[in-house]
């Protein structure tokens, strides 16, 4: 056993891989396998085809070299979604992730009553699909039976209703509350595992200094919650370049683009204008931003984040 | 600086009484040390004064004032933790300073306090260091100096020293002991380690089960104890107890043929016992080792050697008579060998007597003096 082993023990990947034969095969070519059947190869044939014009029928694609590419740079839709993705980002930054760590704060320092109760209600809507949380909001907010507009004139603020959906100027920032609402309760349980690993006894030592809660929120949870907010931030952003459901279901990119994002002109492009080859191109537009910002997070905004 | 007070102080968990009945004085810039085994009560009560866990019966006061519901930052105490509790993201500078930024003293006055505070802890050099970068001991000045310029009636410290190697320990035990000769503030601290309490208190409140079991000097708890839990947990190694028959004149096992004669001035305290299981109380020191041949006396046990530990200026030899199982230590000029068959003797003035039921301590100092 002793000279077999030591046969392939040459301190190369050849040598590891002879003796760990199991943890090879499946520890490192099944999984690699599944990454480029479903991962790497979507990638590759995406960038493949947004040098081509198809139309996603055809039997034939026409090479167009960087075409779609100098297409998309003249592109005012792609501007239009671009800017809205970015609206889209700020609001699920400020709003979710804000909420969500509020919740998580006075959970943890019992400044509510029930905090399980409080904990499974925000957490709920993360469970639910968002073409169901859509379809649901599209009844709220119905501007002529909706609950919320009734509500609003049942209680004297009638001067504010509106056409939640249909009024260019709201509508994005309706859906982006939206899915903020059915994404508060990720930042919440992140939030909410992440103080529980704050050592209780900096809370005890800011108190006993005569720190207030808004004092300990700023100076002694949030600092070293580093890591907690780094991975929620990522999650915001990647969420909101992926934003496609819910205006799918509520606006469809209306009235007039003005709530189309990304994700939904490259559904738009591709599978009804037919054009593969230019959504293909937005895919990969849409990947360099997406890894560009997480390089630039990582990288610059959250340096050190990991180290605490 | 002022004094603290405990009346009647409870602490319940949903109905369950974890702490019960506490009474405490502690006088003005007394060194005080709650001592005891895990889970006794100790830490709970120290947060209970420093206003971190609510107190659900009886009064607290501190100096003049009845602080048992205000709030840690308005009761004038200032507080060292056990893991430190530093800011792991602020500057030495920082934490020192958070207490003062907070409490909106002028910046000049938070440097030249910082600066003070620093030169007296040593720490000067490592201001704008993080506590990543600190080693325990350092961290465990930081927490001291954020503390210190508090300027605080009463420092409660946490087992402060019980992360620290033990060479480090001696050391801080030492250094914070001289702390408090030169500031002479009131100071509350909680250990589990009996030798941290005895070198550093000036009085020690020995706790057990969430009771105060005894509050004393440190020699009065070595040399008086109120019960035999005090007498064994104070004392390293800890206090022998032998359970033996009281017959009116000695101390009795039939089943080792063991006799021991109770002195005349001791039979009056123990009057009530005849006929009755007393454990008798001997510390490690008050066995005295009779050369062989030497003829039995009437406070004398025959001991078999199980075990040798030499340290150097001492030897303890761990030792058996029957069930009964001792500890003696010796001279580092003993001989005594493995399996050895030695005999005894006890130092009849020194041991204690304690109710076979109760463990209650059967001598009434009080009265002796």
């Amino acid at each position: 056993m002793a000279s077999s082993a030591s046969r392939f023990d040459d301190g190369t990947f050849v040598g590891f891989a002879r003796r760990h034969v199991f943890v090879t095969v499946f520890g490192v070519a099944v999984p690699l396998l599944v990454f480029a059947c479903f991962i790497g190869y979507p990638i590759v044939y995406t960038i493949y085809l947004s040098f081509f014009e198809w139309n996603g029928m055809a039997p034939q694609k026409k090479f167009v070299g960087f075409a779609n590419y100098a297409y998309l740079l003249h592109d005012k839709y792609f501007y239009i979604a671009l800017v809205n993705n970015a609206k889209w980002l700020v609001v699920s930054l400020v709003f979710p992730v804000s909420l969500g760590f509020l919740i998580a704060y006075v959970m943890k320092a019992r400044l509510v009553f029930a905090p399980s109760l409080l904990r499974t209600i925000v957490f709920f809507p993360v469970t639910m699909s968002l073409i169901a949380v859509g379809l649901m909001f599209l009844l709220i907010l119905n501007p002529v039976f909706g609950a919320f507009d009734t509500l609003l004139r049942s209680v004297g603020l009638g001067f504010l209703v509106h056409e939640w959906f249909g009024d260019y100027r709201i509508a994005l920032y309706t859906l982006a509350v939206i899915s903020g609402w059915a994404f508060t309760g990720m930042p919440m349980i992140f939030y909410f595992a992440g103080l529980g690993d704050v050592p209780k006894e900096t809370f005890d030592a800011a108190r006993i200094e005569g720190a207030g809660h808004w004092r300990m929120i700023r100076s002694v949870a949030l600092p070293q919650l580093r890591p907690v907010t780094a991975i929620i931030v990522m999650l915001t952003l990647f969420e909101s370049l992926r934003a496609f459901d819910l205006i799918a279901v509520l606006t469809k990119g209306a009235p007039f683009g003005m709530t189309n994002v990304l994700g939904y002109l490259v559904y738009m492009e591709s599978f009804w204008n037919s054009r593969f080859g230019y959504g293909a191109a937005l895919s990969v537009v849409i990947l360099v931003i997406a890894g560009s910002l997480a390089a630039l997070l990582l990288g610059k905004v959250l340096k050190g984040a990991f180290d605490v | 600086m002022a004094e603290v007070s405990l009346k009647d102080v409870e602490k319940r968990y949903a109905m369950v009484p974890v702490l019960s009945g506490l009474n405490l004085d502690i006088a003005d810039g007394e060194f005080t040390v709650l001592v005891g085994p895990s889970g006794c009560g100790k830490t709970t009560t120290l947060n209970m004064i420093a206003g971190l866990e609510s107190i659900t019966g009886g009064t607290l006061r501190i100096g003049a004032r009845d602080v048992t519901t205000l709030p840690p930052k308005d009761r004038d105490i200032a507080m060292v933790f056990q893991s430190y509790a530093l800011f792991p993201h602020m500057t030495v500078r920082d934490n020192i300073a958070f207490g003062m930024k907070i409490r909106k003293t002028p910046k000049a006055e938070i440097e030249t306090q910082i600066r003070q505070v620093a030169q007296r802890l040593r720490i000067d050099d490592l201001l704008d260091r993080l506590p990543k970068a600190l080693s325990g001991g350092q961290r465990q000045r930081v927490a001291l100096g954020r503390a210190l310029v508090r300027r605080p009636g009463v420092f409660l410290m946490d087992e402060p020293l019980s992360n620290l190697d033990a060479k480090m320990r001696i050391e801080a035990r030492s250094f914070l002991t001289k702390m408090h000769q030169e500031v002479g503030t009131t100071t509350v601290y909680v250990t589990h380690d009996q030798a941290e309490a005895m070198t550093m208190g000036s009085k020690i409140v020995v706790m057990n089960g969430g009771k105060i079991q005894q509050a004393a000097a440190p020699l009065e708890v070595y040399n008086r104890p109120a019960n035999q839990f005090v007498a064994g947990f104070i004392g390293s190694p800890a206090m022998n107890f032998l359970r033996l028959l009281y017959d009116g004149n000695a101390l009795l096992d039939q089943a080792c043929r063991l006799r021991i004669a109770v002195p005349e001035c001791r039979r009056a305290a123990l009057a009530g016992q005849q006929g009755k299981t007393v454990t008798l109380g001997v510390r490690p020191e008050h066995f005295r080792i009779l050369q062989p041949g030497a003829i039995p006396g009437s406070d004398s046990i025959a001991f078999n050697v199980d075990v040798v530990q030499h340290l150097g200026h001492e030897i303890l030899l761990d030792l058996s008579a029957g069930d009964h199982r001792c500890i003696a230590r010796l001279p580092p000029s003993d001989r005594s060998k493995l399996g050895d068959d030695r005999l005894f003797s006890i130092d009849m003035d020194h041991v204690h007597y304690f109710n076979g039921d109760s463990g209650e301590n059967l001598i009434d100092y009080a009265w002796q003096q």
